[in-house]
């Protein structure tokens, strides 16, 4: 039977059940430019919708794509009733987090536990921890990130029904879906210590009588619960931006195949910065034409690769795709595909940005 | 006579016709979990790494293509304890449990937040998914409960049989150590200087010449038998390390009693840090001393025999 699968994001755009969408792909390919424009697209064809677009990128670029400033808290763009956009630094939560941590232990030192939690936190105890259990400073950093949303969604009274997240360009922002598994072992260990020790363990580790096994049973079932959210493809997909060279289409083949690893759904590829050379008969470029032939070669390899994936060819614009007008202009070419015949002059009709 | 057909050509449309009116009788959905089956089966079973391969063979690259999907599931360089337990490094062992508290009390803080308390309902949009370790913070009784990890799985044949081939190559080494040292060492080295003039060195005119004069001056004997002892245990010390760096395993962290027991306490509880590698290497050295007083003792014992026969 044969599938055809469409080049063009229109099923996701229009998707009803999708919650989470990550973005994501080596630096400089123009993932922020991708994820203003899936948001964008989403926006518009679901206007009744709430959408969230965060950076989790610490070189934030979200202030820039779109040109006006975003900071911690979510705005709405200019423009546009549904769409807001949010930067958010996690390793800077994560130290915050941290401080107050440490602070709160300080003033709680009357009663005993402070002394507990002050010694583990002090003296980089929190890097110790998140240095050892592979994807917990990410978990953690993740963590801190949905507590914010679920604040913004308290302070400004609306929900988010789709929240679509512009990572960072390491690439280690979902390495914490390996956690539960991580968890597990160390649960395991632990619950092997417990069973030896039995009460005794409780009564050294101070008041509260606090039964361990079943907290750290409990931690595990939700950290579960969060895995499961994002390895159900029907709520959460990735979608990969690539540009058609050997080490990009080498980084993007490793990213897909680590996140099948973490079993999460990634069934979409954004190749950007096409030259479409072949159809600029007017200009005729040696260079392009040279440099079109190239990425000819790759694009050739990526539709093979990826015969059961949406690839999403967009161009190389003339000019840069900043603010609204310029996005939405862009945008378009991933709900119905660009058309280097028809849609040639779009390319050279973004506005200058003042 | 009838017109002329092209039935393959006639049966293929129909074929096609056919595909073309059950695709249309997929549902969106089933489309979805056709195409990701689909996926799915082109990274198993080494495809992942044949893509790899592939894009790296025609660019004539040298990058990895080695994938994460294809790569063996058991852990790397994690040594394996003679106890026949395969145990994580034990940097993770030793600190689990402050790991694990600093974890829980960093959750039950942030159910302490704004907005964010543990009685609040469950959100259907955004899920709640910190108030989900906030609740933590209410002590809320155990769950179902821990499973049953008391007892170590038992260990696969392959690893087993590692085991027992090490300690065999470890008494191998330890009994031709022994046997060396005493048969031609010690004891030549004791009938000599308790019978310098047997005719038995007749035949060996080395043992006459000026160059033996040392080993044959009795008020000598402590210095020759202390630099013996400590060229022989360092070689053997050498010799063991190179054998356990070979088979990946150490040994006495689990057959030793002392280490068991060490290894149960939390860490933090007594104010002497990583009290089980002190007591490992304390345990090692203990080896290397017991062997000196074996060769005390026999040479005691050949001493005594010498002496009165």
């Amino acid at each position: 039977m044969d599938l055809t699968v469409e080049p063009n994001l229109h099923s996701l755009i229009n998707s009803t059940t999708h919650k989470w969408i990550f973005v994501g792909g080596k630096g400089g390919v123009g993932k922020t430019t991708s994820s203003c424009s899936i948001a964008i697209q989403m926006a518009l064809s679901q206007p009744n919708k709430q959408f969230l677009l965060i950076s989790t990128d610490p070189a934030h670029n979200l202030s820039d794509a779109f040109g006006e400033k975003f900071g911690k808290d979510a705005r709405k763009v200019s423009g546009m009733d549904n769409l807001s956009c949010m930067e958010i630094d996690p390793s800077a939560a994560l130290k915050d987090m941290n401080d107050m941590a440490v602070s709160r232990a300080n003033s709680n030192g009357s009663d005993g536990q402070g002394d507990d939690l002050g010694s583990l936190l002090q003296g980089g105890a929190l890097a110790d921890l998140t240095g050892s259990i592979p994807g917990i400073d990410e978990a953690l950093s993740f963590m801190e990130v949905m507590k914010h949303i679920k604040r913004q969604e308290q302070g400004e009274g609306e929900t988010f029904d789709t929240v679509i997240f512009d990572t960072a360009p390491t690439g280690h922002t979902l390495r914490f879906l390996q956690l539960p598994n991580t968890l597990s072992k160390l649960l395991d260990k632990f619950g092997e210590i417990t069973n030896k020790l039995g009460p005794m363990l409780n009564s050294f580790m101070g008041a509260g009588n606090v039964d361990i096994s079943g907290k750290l049973n409990e931690l595990k079932a939700n950290v579960e619960t969060i895995r499961q959210q994002f390895t159900d493809p029907d709520l959460t997909t990735f979608v990969c931006v690539c540009i058609s060279e050997f080490l990009s289409l080498y980084e993007t083949e490793r990213l897909i195949q680590e996140l099948i690893s973490y079993d999460m759904d990634v069934n979409s590829i954004i190749v950007n910065q096409l030259l479409f050379a072949e159809n600029d008969q007017e200009h005729n470029c040696k260079r392009c034409q040279a440099r079109w032939k190239m990425q000819r070669k790759y694009l050739d390899q990526i539709d093979e690769l990826y015969e059961d994936f949406h690839v999403i060819k967009m161009p190389l614009c003339a000019g840069e795709i900043r603010g609204l007008n310029n996005l939405t202009k862009f945008s378009q070419f991933l709900d119905k595909e660009y058309d280097p015949v028809a849609d040639g002059k779009v390319i050279y009709e973004l506005e200058d940005k003042e | 006579m009838g017109i002329c057909t092209l039935p393959s050509l006639t049966a293929s449309n129909s074929i096609k016709q056919r595909h073309t009116v059950e695709m249309a009788e997929l549902t969106e959905a089933e489309k979805r979990r056709l195409l990701r089956e689909r996926r799915q089966q082109k990274f198993s079973n080494g495809g992942a790494s044949s893509r790899l391969n592939k894009i790296t063979g025609q660019a004539s690259s040298h990058l990895n293509a080695e994938s994460p999907l294809d790569a063996p599931s058991i852990p790397t360089g994690t040594p394996v304890e003679s106890s026949g337990v395969a145990t994580p490094a034990s940097k993770n062992d030793s600190s689990a449990a402050p790991q694990f508290d600093l974890l829980k009390q960093l959750a039950a803080m942030q159910g302490q937040g704004p907005g964010s308390g543990s009685g609040s309902p469950p959100d259907s949009s955004t899920p709640d998914l910190f108030s989900l370790l906030s609740s933590m913070n209410t002590g809320m009784p155990g769950a179902e409960g821990t499973p049953s990890l008391g007892q170590a799985s038992p260990m696969a044949p392959i690893n087993q049989a590692a085991l027992d081939y090490h300690d065999y190559l470890l008494n191998k080494l330890k009994a031709w150590t022994i046997l060396v040292k005493w048969v031609f060492f010690l004891l030549p080295y004791l009938f000599l200087l308790t019978r310098p003039n047997a005719a038995v060195w007749s035949a060996f005119a080395f043992a006459q010449s000026a160059w033996f004069a040392p080993l044959r001056n009795p008020s000598n004997f402590t210095t020759v038998f202390a630099t013996f002892e400590f060229l022989s245990i360092s070689i053997y010390y050498q010799l063991l390390k190179n054998v356990e760096h070979k088979s990946k395993i150490r040994n006495l962290q689990d057959t030793n009693k002392l280490v068991k027991l060490v290894s149960l306490v939390p860490e933090g509880m007594i104010p002497i840090p990583n009290l089980k590698g002190k007591i490992v290497t304390a345990l090692q050295y203990w080896d290397l001393l017991s062997m000196l007083i074996t060769d005390i003792s026999f040479v005691l014992i050949m001493l005594g025999l010498l002496t009165y026969l």
